[in-house]
C-alpha cells in the first residue's frame, strides 16, 4: 500500500509538470519523424521493399519508436548523479525504510506514463492521416509476449540508467559519460534506422549490447517482425540482461555508498 | 563597439582559464563534443546506406550538407549554446538582476557571457570531413565561392541565434519550461536535412519551417551551384528580421520579468 502511495505522490508531482512533460516528449517525437520524413523520399522514386522493410513497416516503426522513447527511455541517471550525489541529497533515501532503487523507480514512472500517453495520442491521430493502415500484430499470444518484452525493456532501461547515475560516486565529471552513452544508445537502440538495415558487422555490435533491448526489440515485437519463437528468445535475453544489469546495480551500490558523503542534510 | 569588443575578449579570456583550471571538465566536454560531432556522420552515412538519392539530393551533397552542418553547430555551440543553457537556469532562479543592472546591453552579456571551446571540435571535424570528402564531392572551389560560403554560413549562423534567443525569451512568461532549450538543439538537427524534405511532407508544415530550412541547406546550394537568387535573398531576410525581432521581444519581455530578492 505504501508503494501506492509513493507513486501517487510521484504522479502528482509529474502531472503538475506536466508541461515540461510535453516538451520531454516533443523531443522524442521530433527525431524520428525527421528521419521519417528522410525515408519518404528514399521510397518517393523506388515503391520496391527495402530488405523486407515497406514504406508502410518503416512508418509504422519510427511512429512506433515515438511511443518507444517517450514511454521505454528512462532519464532518471541525472536525478541520481547530479541532484542525489553530487548535491548530497543521497543522504535522505540512505535513512528510509524503503530501498533507493524502488523510491526512484516510483519517481521516474510517473513522467514514463505521461510522456507514453502523449505518444500513445500522437500514435492514433498519425494512424488517420496514413490510411493504409499502421502494420501492427494483433494476434493474443504475440500481444502477449509483446506486452512482457516492453515490461522487460522499461526494467532494463532503468536499471541501466541507474547504474550510470551511480557512476557519479566515482566520478565528479560525469556529463562527457552521459553524453557518450547517449550516443551510443541513439545508433544501437535503432533510433537512426532499422537494426535489421545495418551493414551486418554493426549489427552484431548492436545485439550484444543491452540497447536494443529496451528499444527496438519492443518495437519490432509490436511491428509483428518477430516469430512467436523469436520473441520467447527476445524475453529470454532480456532477463538476461535484467539480472545481469541488477547484479552490477548491486555491487556498485554496495561499494559505491561508502564513498559517499552528504554534508548538512 | 570597441568597448563590447574588449569586454568580449576579457570574457573569452575567462571562458579559457575556467577551462584551463577543471582539466577533466575539458577531457569531458571535449569527448562529448566529439561524440556528437560523429553521431551526425555516422547517423547519415547509415541513412545514406540504403539510398543514393533523397529528395534530388544525391549522397555526396548530403554529406556535404553534414560536413556544413558540422562546422556551424560547432560554431554555434561554442559560442552561443552554453549561454542559452544557463540563460533557462537564470532566469528560472531569478539571477536575470546581475545581468539587467550592468552598463551594457543584457542580451549581448547573456548570449556571450561563456565560450564553450571544447565545441569547436566539431568544426575541426567538420573541416576534416569535408576535405576528406572533397574529391568525391566534386566541387570546384575558388576563394570568391569559399568566401561568399562563408559569409552565407555566417547569415545562417546569424538566424539559428535569433531563433533561439527568441524561443529562449519565452522562458520570462514560463520559467519552468527551462527544458525548451533542449528542444531547440534538435530543432537545430532539423537544419541537416535537405529544405526539400519539409516542403515534401506538407506547403504549411514547409512554409513554417522555412526560416530553419535556409539556415544551411542555403550557403551548400550555393556551393554546388544549386541556389537560386530566392534561396539567397530569403536567407539574408530572414536573418535580418528574426534578429531584430530577438531584440525587440527581449526587451519587451524584460517589463514582465520579476526578481525574487537577489
Amino acid at each position: 500500500m505504501r508503494y501506492v502511495r509513493i507513486f501517487l505522490l510521484h504522479f502528482q508531482d509529474a502531472f503538475e509538470n506536466r508541461s515540461r512533460s510535453f516538451v520531454w516528449f516533443l523531443l522524442s517525437l521530433l527525431n524520428p519523424l525527421l528521419v521519417l520524413l528522410f525515408w519518404r523520399g528514399a521510397f518517393a522514386g523506388n515503391a520496391e521493399p527495402l530488405e523486407g522493410w515497406s514504406y508502410n513497416s518503416i512508418t509504422t516503426y519510427y511512429l512506433l519508436l515515438v511511443v518507444a522513447g517517450a514511454f521505454l527511455q528512462v532519464h532518471i541517471e541525472e536525478e541520481v548523479a547530479r541532484r542525489d550525489i553530487q548535491s548530497g541529497f543521497l543522504s535522505q533515501y540512505l535513512t528510509r525504510p524503503i530501498a533507493y532503487i524502488v523510491m526512484k523507480f516510483f519517481t521516474e514512472l510517473p513522467w514514463r506514463m505521461i510522456q507514453g500517453f502523449f505518444g500513445i495520442v500522437t500514435l492514433v491521430v498519425f494512424s488517420f492521416v496514413f490510411t493504409n493502415g499502421l502494420s501492427l500484430i494483433y494476434d493474443m499470444e504475440s500481444v502477449l509476449a509483446s506486452f512482457f518484452i516492453i515490461i522487460l525493456a522499461l526494467l532494463i532501461s532503468f536499471v541501466f540508467k541507474m547504474i550510470v547515475g551511480l557512476s557519479a560516486l566515482w566520478i565528479t565529471e560525469y556529463s562527457g559519460l552521459q553524453e557518450l552513452i547517449g550516443v551510443i544508445d541513439i545508433i544501437f537502440a535503432g533510433f537512426v534506422m532499422p537494426l535489421a538495415l545495418f551493414p551486418p558487422f554493426i549489427k552484431t555490435i548492436a545485439l550484444f549490447l543491452p540497447f536494443a533491448y529496451m528499444i527496438y526489440f519492443p518495437v519490432i515485437a509490436l511491428l509483428g517482425k518477430l516469430s512467436f519463437i523469436e520473441l520467447l528468445q527476445t524475453i529470454g535475453i532480456q532477463l538476461v540482461w535484467l539480472i545481469g544489469l541488477w547484479f552490477i546495480y548491486r555491487k556498485l551500490w554496495e561499494i559505491g555508498v561508502k564513498r559517499f558523503t552528504g554534508l548538512g542534510q | 563597439m570597441q568597448r563590447y569588443l574588449r569586454v568580449y575578449r576579457k570574457l573569452c579570456e575567462m571562458s579559457l582559464e575556467t577551462l584551463m583550471a577543471y582539466r577533466a571538465n575539458f577531457i569531458n566536454s571535449m569527448g562529448s563534443s566529439f561524440a556528437w560531432g560523429i553521431f551526425s556522420f555516422i547517423s547519415i552515412f547509415l541513412l545514406t546506406s540504403k539510398t543514393t538519392s533523397v529528395y534530388g539530393w544525391k549522397r555526396e551533397e548530403i554529406i556535404l550538407l553534414t560536413c556544413a552542418y558540422s562546422i556551424m553547430i560547432g560554431v554555434f555551440h561554442t559560442l552561443f549554446s552554453r549561454n542559452f543553457e544557463r540563460m533557462a537556469e537564470i532566469i528560472n532562479f531569478a539571477q536575470l538582476d546581475t545581468f539587467l543592472v550592468k552598463p551594457m546591453d543584457s542580451q549581448f552579456l547573456l548570449s556571450m557571457r561563456w565560450v564553450n571551446y571544447t565545441a569547436s571540435t566539431r568544426v575541426l571535424l567538420g573541416i576534416g570531413f569535408l576535405f576528406y570528402f572533397r574529391r568525391i564531392i566534386a566541387i570546384e572551389l575558388n576563394p570568391l565561392a569559399i568566401a561568399l560560403f562563408f559569409v552565407l554560413l555566417f547569415f545562417g549562423l546569424l538566424l539559428l541565434y535569433s531563433i533561439w534567443f527568441i524561443v529562449a525569451t519565452f522562458l520570462i512568461w514560463s520559467p519552468r519550461l527551462s527544458n525548451l532549450i533542449e528542444l531547440m538543439y534538435s530543432v537545430s538537427g532539423m537544419t541537416r536535412f535537405p529544405g526539400e524534405m519539409y516542403k515534401n511532407a506538407s506547403e504549411y508544415l514547409f512554409l513554417f519551417l522555412l526560416p530553419i530550412t535556409l539556415i544551411i541547406t542555403t550557403p551548400i546550394k550555393f556551393l554546388v551551384a544549386r541556389a537560386s537568387l530566392f534561396d539567397v535573398l530569403s536567407l539574408l531576410f530572414f536573418a535580418a528580421v528574426l534578429f531584430v525581432i530577438s531584440r525587440k521581444l527581449w526587451k519587451f519581455a524584460l517589463r514582465y520579468y520579476t526578481s525574487a530578492s537577489s
